[in-house]
């Protein structure tokens, strides 16, 4: 075998192993191999508790920008994808993602009812942080931040998480896809107190 | 009347149904004309750009600055312009700071109906932000999304079925578009764009995928 064969072997050899590992690395297909298309269950009332546990099921797990479909092992499937990239199909919800399977919205934004999601179907839903946060569609509602109770919504234009419970000292401990380096899961934060943020409050349960 | 005559009229009047149902329904079969309105009823106006490469009518879409009062959600006007497509309407904003974009978008349906918001990264949103609150005057789905332009170009054109729509860059900022190509069950929409020079040259041309993210 010449040198020039040899270095040409060797070249392409460390291409594939590189770009085979970047792909890999990026991409879990978490989506392609775990998640589902089904349709919604139509259902007739959702509690603030029923949501809290759908919400619960999500912790742990992954996020993953425009996403929509986790699993319930406590672990991210699909660690440090990049950030904002739609297409590495990664496990786990963003955060308005996660919000609107939680609250069991429909696609249809001029429809209030409750459809129930299988934590593998594999949905984001029509609403930005941005559109929860200005009350848009016809399940969402603005609502002042002091009558917030539990799984009401804290949103600014480009966040949204769901209050678990509030702490005496005016702080919040909120259920949310936080970011791909943190996953979903609780965190106590100030949200509240900012003015970047304001609530909103699914329609239709008690 | 005879018997003769009554027949006679009747078989006119057949064939006068028969003419009129024809002269309709082939003129709802072929029409595949550009839209003669725009969103907010004004008329539609064919670009006297030529956009090389797009062979479908192309309609220009208004480019100006807000007026009349402003409007719940989309009350900051300063350094806004309003893009007013076949379909809809969307008021940018840039932030004072130059770091962010907002964006209002507005259907003759729905109203204001879709909010945006956008970090920058120079002058580029990180991700489209797809909004697909708003609904067409047959209550569809419509989208609304920024698009970037890359450097040198003067238009972006959106190709749709039947017709094109040609969007004018103003300061490199990016422009946001409208669609009716939107999934719902995927959350995303699709987009056929073209980038052209001030003299309709063809600069370069891409599909983009959105998505509702964040």
């Amino acid at each position: 075998m010449t040198t020039r064969r040899v270095f040409a072997t060797a070249f392409a050899a460390v291409f594939v192993l590189v770009f085979a590992g970047t792909a890999g690395g990026y991409h879990t297909r978490f989506v392609a191999l775990n998640c589902n298309y089904a349709s919604p269950t139509p259902t007739s009332y959702i509690t603030r508790d029923g949501s809290a546990a759908v919400a619960l099921r999500a912790r742990h797990e992954g996020y993953q920008w425009a996403g929509g479909c986790w699993n319930d092992n406590d672990k991210d499937d699909s660690p440090n994808d990049p950030t904002t990239d739609a297409g590495t199909g990664g496990e786990g919800g963003d955060c308005s993602g996660f919000t609107f399977k939680v609250w069991r919205e429909p696609l249809n934004t001029s429809d209030p009812s409750f459809h129930q999601w299988g934590m593998l179907r594999s949905v984001h839903g029509p609403y930005t942080a941005a559109a929860f946060k200005a009350g848009a569609g016809a399940p969402n509602v603005t609502a002042s931040k002091s009558s917030l109770i539990k799984m009401d919504a804290l949103a600014s234009e480009s966040h949204i998480g769901l209050v678990y419970a509030a702490n005496p000292d005016g702080t919040d401990q909120i259920i949310e896809a936080k970011g791909e380096a943190y996953g979903t899961g609780i965190w106590t934060r100030t949200h509240r107190g900012s003015s970047s943020y304001g609530g909103v409050r699914r329609v239709g349960w008690s | 009347m005879s018997a003769l005559r009554r027949r006679d009229l009747f078989r006119r009047l057949a064939v006068t149904v028969v003419l009129v149902c024809a002269t309709v329904c082939s003129a709802c079969d072929g029409d595949d004309s550009a839209p003669d309105r725009l969103a907010d009823g004004s008329p539609a106006v064919l670009s006297k750009v030529s956009f090389e490469g797009v062979d479908v009518p192309v309609v220009a879409t208004e480019l100006r600055t807000p007026r009349g009062p402003a409007s719940t959600p989309c009350a900051e006007r300063s350094g806004a312009i309003d893009r007013t497509a076949v379909a809809g309407t969307s008021r940018t904003a840039i932030s004072p700071d130059g770091r962010s974009l907002r964006a209002c978008d507005w259907t003759a349906r729905s109203g204001w109906c879709g909010v945006a918001y956008a970090q920058l990264r120079q002058t580029r949103p990180l991700d489209p932000r797809l909004t697909i609150t708003c609904h067409d005057d047959d209550g569809e789905p419509l989208g609304f999304l920024w698009i970037s332009p890359g450097s040198g170009t003067s238009y972006i054109v959106v190709t749709g079925p039947g017709y094109a729509e040609a969007y004018r860059v103003v300061r490199d900022l990016p422009v946001r578009v409208t669609t009716t190509q939107v999934d719902l069950e995927t959350s995303s929409a699709v987009v056929e764009t073209s980038e052209h020079a001030r003299d309709g040259r063809l600069l370069r041309s891409r599909r983009v995928e959105a998505h509702v993210s964040g």
